[in-house]
């Protein structure tokens, strides 16, 4: 009896935990890869949530913070839309008027992330509005101005009241004067990213300085390269056939590869330099798309389309979209959309 | 075949967070027969609830078995036969007497209409009909004891285990307990109690066993342990002088709270004593037959030795050892013959 | 054998339904639902949803009070105060006395979850205007949830005094309502060693959050009677799991 025991109670417990996995797999499922209807459910209105969590508040709008940042990196990686972005932050600040990282966080997500820069700077000027003694915030509104409005003279303006708190840092000061001199853009943007990737703590926040940073070299080498090829086409009246010639001519010492690991190239349609990484990226992006409208087409009509103009009919597209330094191709047999790179990329 | 048995019994209790052996018991070697009322005797701190628990199954041996009826004391089946009333008992407060009795009934499967019909009786036989309805935290030490008593009876057993079961009360509760198991025996039930009092196991007890320290020093009928336990009378003495009743050579003399009084062995005849004394003019003023406590008892018949070692077994018990008022003459003298009268039944031959 | 079990569980049913404490959690809930009718005026418009919100919510909250504070001590004031004694002297096995005490426990949440879920219905009947039925499938996992956090306390209660199992069964009622989100958190953010963690919680544990599916039935999104099924068959092989271990603990246990 007492052998016969503890091998009924293994296999008991054996598989009580297979039927608890199995569920489990099928629970997380339905739990965690829901669509926007089932996200909603996770960010109740702010009203509601400050009544209900009467005395918790900041804890509510921590874990609410929880969720929107698991939020912003589940739509990071996937469709990149953040549409209840500015309801989260919003909720945050109502909990937690005095979450700064809040109103930092969520502007910098609302303007960059969506492109929605005076909604980022809303939520700044509300954070000002319970905070009114917070340079982070003035600073921020002034990183955004110049960054993504480009208004300098009001970006100057609020570096400058950063600057005046006690508590802020010199490079307020300096932004304040860079600003007012407009000594280039790359120059200051770039400063303004190194200090955002030097001084946050958010992870987020760095690794997305850490991007644009990039970005701003990537561009710059664009800017650079472009120029030198003017340089050639004034000096020899005509353009350069790879960029390899530019080096020839003298004109540059090298040829830099993208920061991003892709190439740089000279595009014989616009006469642009380009670089691969983003001529993939706009690629895929433009090729995801088709797809998706191809795919619905077949939903409606029961069947591909005979080609991408097709697509217009249905006023899935005012046209078919062209990418620089790609072709897109299409396959009607099987509905596949896809892109080729251009001949001159691979040189 | 015993109703009740140990068999090589070790149990080591182990106490403290670095599990040091604090007590051990064993290996334990005794056997009860139906039929017989068994007293396990011993000082508190010898082991007799640890062994009762062992029976029970509350506690596991290291080694050895106890069998009921033959069978192994482990398997909840044999459990049907068996009564047991713990030391102390404690039941469940929000429940009345009668509820208290139901719900073990329903623990041993009884059906319905018996079941209640059995509790009713039980209340009735120890005495708490009309409390039948009372929550039991309402009850006094005493009607506790009773209700314990009754809720081992519930399922009708054959041997019924009682773990101190007249600890505590006073003497009529003692008395009424003490009838209650008399009238277990006479209903054919074996019963075997544990006590650290030798006055209430002499009083019933067919059979003794004698533990101290964990081990079982004798198990013997009454009438051998009874010859056995040191006992003595003490005659106080008035008009005489204390020199002429030294010089008498009877006993020890003592002065005793202004009177002069002698100690005799069992050995030494009472009835001449007297004689003696009143023949040289003497006045006996009180004839007091003494029974010596178990304590005493073991601290005469171990070894110096053992009795150190039994000393750090045991824990102190300040309670265990108060002496037992004195007896009356005629107190004195019922219970010598109803020694006699165990005496005369166990020859009539009810077991050894 | 079954009415072994029964018998116990009447009788811890009995024990914790005449306590003070059921009492005062019963009186509590009552209260509860009570003030949704006060609150929910104040709501701007939100009536029902705080009704609803408040009502569920509480019937959680409360039936979790009674889950802790009842069952981490209900094995272990047995053994303390010696009522077991006379328990185990009976033809009873170990485990029919755990499974015996789970069921009293579960039936005494049972009857606070009747009655809370009836005054639930009505108020939100009074609310919306009609009868909503969805709501029951909420009630339906939260008395799911309520069982695994009852067969929890138990374990607490064979294993150590009611204070610390308390500690510990609320700590693991915090752990198993945030694993899930702390999980993906550390996917998408973590460093390997967060992700570990959170994944060994999140897998070993149980993942409260599946029981809670309170905000779709207030705002009338429909569940699927697939993930509700799913949801009782993960919640009773984790009392599976919870129960056999008290049991297998308690087999071996000897009282002093």
């Amino acid at each position: 009896m007492r052998g016969r025991v503890p091998l009924v109670l293994v296999l008991v417990l054996l598989l009580s935990g297979a039927a608890i996995w199995r569920t489990g797999v099928y629970l997380n499922h339905q739990r965690y890869s829901g669509d926007i209807s089932e996200e909603m459910m996770y960010f109740p209105s702010g009203k509601l949530t400050e009544i209900a969590s009467v005395g918790f508040d900041s804890l509510a709008s921590m874990m609410l913070w929880l969720r929107g940042i698991q939020y912003y990196g589940a739509h990071k990686r996937g469709d990149q839309y953040y549409l209840l972005a500015e309801h989260i932050f919003e909720t945050i600040t109502d909990l937690d008027p005095h979450f700064i990282n809040a109103y930092r966080f969520g502007a910098f997500v609302i303007s960059q992330d969506m492109g929605q820069p005076v909604g980022g700077a809303e939520l700044l000027r509300k954070g000002i509005r319970h905070n009114y003694e917070s340079w982070e915030l003035f600073f921020d509104l002034g990183f955004l101005y110049f960054v993504d409005i480009d208004d300098e003279t009001k970006a100057a303006h609020y570096f400058n009241m950063a600057s005046r708190f006690p508590d802020a840092p010199d490079i307020a000061k300096r932004f304040s004067a860079f600003a007012y001199k407009q000594s280039g853009n790359y120059a200051v943007s770039r400063r303004l990213w190194e200090e955002i990737y030097e001084s946050t703590s958010n992870q987020a926040m760095k690794d997305n300085a850490a991007y644009a940073l990039k970005r701003l070299d990537l561009d710059e080498s664009i800017e650079r390269l472009n120029r030198a090829v003017a340089e050639y086409e004034a000096r020899r009246g005509t353009r350069p056939s790879v960029l390899g010639d530019l080096k020839s001519a003298g004109l540059v010492r090298a040829i830099p590869g993208d920061p991003f690991g892709g190439r740089y190239f000279l595009d014989h349609v616009t006469g642009q330099v380009l670089s691969t990484t983003e001529v993939e990226d706009e690629a895929a992006r433009v090729t995801s798309d088709l797809q998706e409208k191809v795919d619905y087409y077949r939903e409606k009509r029961g069947a591909y389309p005979e080609s991408l103009e097709a697509l217009e009919e249905e006023s899935l597209i005012t046209q078919v979209p062209a990418v620089r330094g790609a072709v897109i191709v299409y396959n009607s047999a099987a509905g596949r959309v896809r892109y080729i790179m251009s001949e001159e990329s691979k040189i | 075949m015993p109703i009740l048995e140990f068999k090589d019994v070790s149990k080591v209790l182990k106490s403290g967070f670095l599990r040091r052996p604090v007590y051990r018991l064993g290996p334990l070697n005794l056997e009860v027969e139906a039929g017989e009322i068994f007293g396990y005797l011993g000082p508190n701190g010898a082991g007799k609830t640890t062994s009762i628990k062992v029976a029970m199954g509350i506690l596991r041996a290291d080694s050895g078995e106890v069998r009921f009826f033959g069978e192994s004391a482990r398997g909840a089946a044999v459990k049907h036969r068996v009564g047991f009333l713990p030391e102390r008992p404690y039941f469940y407060q929000h429940l009345t007497a009668f509820e208290l009795l139901d719900f073990y009934g329903e623990l041993f499967g009884i059906p319905g209409r018996k079941r209640r019909e059995r509790a009713m009786n039980l209340l009735d036989m120890t005495g708490l009909a009309e409390f039948a309805n009372t929550r039991l935290a309402k009850f006094s030490k005493g009607m506790l004891q009773r209700a314990g008593f009754a809720q081992a009876l519930i399922n009708d057993p054959d041997v019924v285990l009682l773990d101190e079961p007249l600890s505590g009360l006073d003497p009529t509760g003692r008395r009424q307990i003490r009838d209650l198991i008399l009238g277990l025996r006479a209903g054919g039930k074996t019963v075997f109690f544990s006590s650290h009092i030798l006055q209430d196991v002499e009083m019933i007890c067919d059979r003794v066993g004698i533990l101290l320290g964990g081990e079982l020093l004798r198990a013997a009928t009454m009438e051998d342990v009874l010859s056995e336990t040191l006992s003595w009378v003490e005659i106080s003495v008035e008009d005489l002088e204390y020199e002429a009743i030294r010089r008498l050579g009877l006993g020890r003399v003592e002065e005793k709270a202004g009177k002069t009084v002698i100690r005799l062995g069992p050995e030494e005849d009472t009835g001449e004593a007297i004689k003696t004394i009143s023949g040289l003019g003497g006045k006996v003023s009180s004839v007091v037959p003494q029974r010596q406590t178990l304590e005493d008892y073991f601290m005469r018949n171990v070894a110096p030795g053992k009795a150190e070692e039994a000393g750090q077994a045991c824990p102190a018990d300040p309670a265990g050892t108060a002496r037992e008022p004195a007896l009356t003459a005629e107190a004195s003298a019922a219970l010598s013959r109803s020694a006699k009268r165990k005496r005369s039944a166990e020859k009539v031959g009810m077991g050894n | 054998m079954t009415d072994r079990v029964l018998a116990i569980g009447k009788n811890t049913f009995r024990e914790a339904v005449r306590g003070k404490l059921f009492a005062a959690i019963g009186v509590f809930g009552v209260i509860l639902m009570g003030s949704s009718a006060i609150v929910g005026p104040l709501s701007l418009g939100e009536q029902a949803r705080i009704v609803q919100d408040l009502g569920l919510a509480g019937m959680s909250v409360l039936g979790f009070m009674v889950a802790v504070l009842i069952g981490t001590g209900i094995v272990f004031t047995e053994v303390e105060r010696r009522t077991i004694y006379t328990v185990i002297a009976k033809p009873v096995e170990r485990w029919q006395f755990i499974l015996g005490k789970f069921a009293g426990l579960n039936a005494t949440i049972f009857v606070l979850v009747v009655g809370m879920t009836v005054i639930l219905l009505g108020a939100a009947w009074i609310e919306i205007g009609y009868f909503k039925p969805q709501l029951l499938q909420a009630v339906l996992l939260t008395w799911v949830e309520l069982m695994v956090l009852t067969s929890l306390s138990i374990l607490m209660s064979v294993v150590c005094s009611p204070i610390l199992g308390a500690i510990f069964t609320f700590l693991l009622y915090i752990i198993g309502h945030t694993s899930g989100d702390l999980r993906e958190l550390a996917q998408h953010f973590g460093s390997g060693s967060a992700k570990t963690v959170t994944n060994v919680a999140y897998y070993i544990l149980p993942n409260l959050e599946y029981f809670n599916i309170r905000s779709k039935v207030i705002h009338s999104v429909h569940v699927d009677s697939a993930y509700i099924i799913f949801a009782c068959v993960y919640g009773l092989f984790y009392c599976v799991v919870f129960l056999t271990i008290a049991g297998a603990i308690f087999e071996r246990k000897e009282f002093k």
